[in-house]
Parts: C-alpha cells; structure tokens; sequence
C-alpha cells in the first residue's frame, strides 16, 4: 500500500514539474518582455524600423537568396529568384501591396491600419546569436502551424524563421546580414489593371449583385483583416475577396455573382486543388464563393460549412 | 506475534496467505499450544467436509428465484431471433453511418480548375503579416510563375 503512495507521489511530481517546464516558457522574460510583448516588438519595428538585409531562404526544397530593402511604415520590397533563377519582387510601398515574377504581375490595394491580429499565445525557447545580433528566439503557433522566431534583442526585426506546418518544415528564412540604416521604398508605379480595391460592405453587395457570403464560423484568433473588390484575374468580371487571419494562417474568400459566365479556361475562377493550400467552391445565394485556406483541412471544412 | 484469528488460520492451510506472513504464522503455530488446537481442529473440519457427498442443485431453482425477483425467467435468455435482429440492426447503422459520412464529403467536393490567380492574391495579402515569411512567399509566386510557363 505504501509503495503505491509512494509511486502516485512520484507521478504527480513528475507530471507537476513537466507543467512547470512547459509554463515557464509562457511566463519567462528576457529582457523585461513576455512572449506576448516580444511579439508586439516585432509588429512594432516591421512598420517603425528600417534596414538592408540579405539572406537564405529554403521554401519547399527550393533553396535561393533573397535581400530586403525596409523602409519605415512598414513599406519594403524583397527580391528573390525561383529555382530557373528568374527574379521575383514583391513589395509594399504604404497602400499597395505588389509582386512580379517575369511576365506574372500582381497588385492589391490594402488598407494602411492593417487588423492583423498578433498570435494569442507564444513561447519564450531562448536566447542565440544570428546575423552576429543576439537574438530572443519564440515559438507561436495555433495547432496546425507554427512558427519559430529569431527577434534581434534591441531592435525587435525578425532575423530568422521557421515556419513548420502539421509539424513537417515548410519554409526557413536566415537573415546572414544586416545593416540598419535608412531606406527608402518608392511608391509601386506598376499597371496592373487587376488590382483590388478597399471597399465596405455595402459597396461589396452591390457589386456583386446578391448578399456577400461571409464565415459564420472561424477558429480561434481569426478575425476579418482585407474586404476589397477588384476584377478577377481570368475574366475580369467584379470579383470580391475577404481575408479572415488570426496571424499565422489565413482563409481567403474569392466571391463572384453565381450568374457570371465561365471563364476561358472552362471551370476557370471556379477553383482547384493546390500543394499549398485548401480550395474549396460553393454557391451560396446569389453568390459562387470559392474559399482558399493555408489551414488544416478539418478547420478548412468547417469554415466552408458555415458560409452564410 | 499474536494469535492469529480464524480466517487467518484457515488461509494459512490454504496456502493462499502471502508467503512471509505464512512464515511467521508457522513460526507462531510451532510456539503457541492455543492455535496449535484450533489448527487441528480446523484440518479436521475440513477432512470432514471434503468427504461430504456434493448436493444437486434442483431444476426447478432458477424459476422459483426469478419470480421472487420479479424476473420472468422466459426472458433470461435471448432467443436466436433476437440475437439475428440485433446483428442485422447494427449492420444496417453501421452501413447507414458510412454512407452518410460520404455524402457529407460529397456535398463539399474539392473543385479541380486552375488557381494561380487565386493563390497569388492570397499571398499577397499574407505577405503584408507582421509574421510572415516574406522570402518564402516571394519563392512561392516566383515557383507558381515557373509552373505556368
């Protein structure tokens, strides 16, 4: 009887120091900031800080170089190259946020108060030296993706990431070096007769020609970040897109009038399977909604499920 | 030690006493005239009952039982129509509850056209986060370019 007492005592000391190595994460500081803070540190110098970085980057088994110019207001424009060594630019110059890759072009009007919200929870794993800046590495994540962050200690800029979805490595980024000095980022002076434009609800509906379709249900954290209206990109007919994001992942609603005829390609805007993410369409009243996710399928369904 | 009771006693003769506890109640037996006695006298009751004839239990015991019980003993055991309804039954839910989970995934099929355009705003859009991975979205739309060539 007594050995039995002593093994429940054992277990319970156990488990209770588990839980409090697991805690501690959430609870240390360094530096007199919580995870929580460290984070709004990071949002803070992405829109206040400015510097020239270059490093690696290793998405999806392609691996290339990549420099960044960061200008104040959150404005920036990163160049890489694809695995044939085409360039690819993508930038955000205050109000527009846009990319280019060869012939491929692409521009979205933004608003400037961005809601993307910070994740709810992250983990404080330590401290490192990357880019020969001392760095606070954290961990956030939301059940399907997570990511691990490299912020340098006195600036608040992400020098690293690792971005692992369904615990499987998706994407590594490696600032190798940077200087931080004043940057200016010219307004993006790219036609593109594709982009999307800011609109509200009203604007939306009548665009569209029936209610928009909008998510009755969302995880956790997630909250509506981008309603615009533009023409869509293979038939140019109005096209409205919502962004719900809770920091990590995202879900991306393509609407479209259920009357719209069929684009050139066939089944055209009415949408696909991707490597990349979750594609899914369904026509809701008046409107054909195709919804696209970086999510794990199980949340991806029942966010589709309660399209309304 | 003291004097072990009764049922300590016979399961001692037993044997089914933990063995160091067996031990010290031989130890105990061998010292004390008192249990020595009661040890005898317990091996004889039990000569005496193992050369009982074993009683037969009557066939009509379980119905008298079930009545006092409120139990009507024609129900006690289920009949082989009872056993086949229930086995049918759960196979029928069990097919139901397949096709059913397959309907569900049918009614929200993937659709199977083309999605650059989609994916590329998406990420656009994503590439505006605080925490995003701007290099690995700028590959991304610089591989989708690749893969539409």
């Amino acid at each position: 009887m007594k050995r039995r007492i002593w093994i429940g005592l054992g277990i319970a000391l156990l488990l209770l120091l588990g839980v409090g190595v697991w805690g501690f994460g959430y609870v240390r500081q360094v530096d007199g900031r919580s995870p929580a803070q460290w984070l709004a540190y990071a949002d803070q110098a992405s829109k206040q800080c400015a510097y020239y970085a270059e490093g690696q980057s290793m998405t999806n088994g392609t691996s290339t170089r990549f420099v960044l110019e960061q200008g104040t207001g959150g404005r920036y424009v990163m160049t890489t190259k694809d695995a044939q060594g085409q360039p690819c630019s993508l930038g955000y110059d205050g109000s527009q946020m846009w990319y280019s890759a060869g012939a491929k072009q692409g521009k979205i009007t933004v608003a400037q108060n961005s809601a993307t919200p910070l994740p709810g929870r992250a983990y404080i794993v330590g401290t490192a030296t990357a880019a020969g800046r001392s760095v606070v590495m954290l961990t956030v994540g939301n059940g399907n993706s997570q990511k691990k962050l490299s912020i340098d200690r006195k600036t608040g800029v992400v020098l690293a990431m690792t971005t692992r979805v369904q615990r499987q490595i998706q994407s590594e980024m490696e600032v190798d070096r940077v200087d931080y000095r004043a940057v200016t980022v010219t307004p993006c002076d790219m036609d593109c007769a594709t982009a999307a434009k800011v609109v509200d609800r009203a604007t939306l509906t009548a665009s569209l020609g029936g209610n928009i379709v909008e998510a009755k249900w969302l995880p956790k954290g997630y909250v509506l970040t981008d309603m615009l209206l533009g023409p869509c990109g293979e038939c140019g007919l109005p096209m409205g897109v919502l962004r719900y994001s809770d920091g990590i992942s995202a879900i991306t609603l393509f609407e479209m009038s259920r009357h719209a005829p069929m684009c050139d390609t066939g089944e055209g805007c009415r949408q696909t399977a991707n490597e990349h993410a979750l594609v899914m369409s369904k026509t809701v009243g008046e409107i054909e909604v195709t919804a696209l996710g970086t999510v794990d399928t199980k949340t991806f369904n029942k966010v589709v499920a309660h399209l309304r | 030690m003291r004097c072990p009771n009764v049922f300590q006693l016979a399961e001692y003769l037993e044997g089914i006493c933990a063995p160091r506890v067996c031990q010290r109640i031989a130890n105990h037996i061998d010292e004390c005239a008192q249990c020595q006695q009661e040890v005898a006298a317990l091996q004889q009751t039990s000569s005496m009952l193992v050369v009982l004839p074993i009683p037969r239990i009557p066939r009509n015991l379980w119905p008298g039982v079930a009545s006092r019980i409120n139990i009507d003993p024609r129900r006690t055991v289920m009949p082989w129509l009872w056993r086949t309804a229930a086995g049918v039954g759960l196979a029928v839910s069990l097919f139901v509850g397949i096709l059913a989970v397959n309907q569900s995934q049918q009614t929200l099929p993937y659709a199977t056209a083309a999605t650059d355009s989609y994916m590329s705003q998406h990420q656009l859009l994503s590439a505006r986060d605080p925490l995003a991975d701007r290099a690995s979205i700028g590959v991304s739309l610089a591989a989708d370019q690749g893969s539409k060539k």
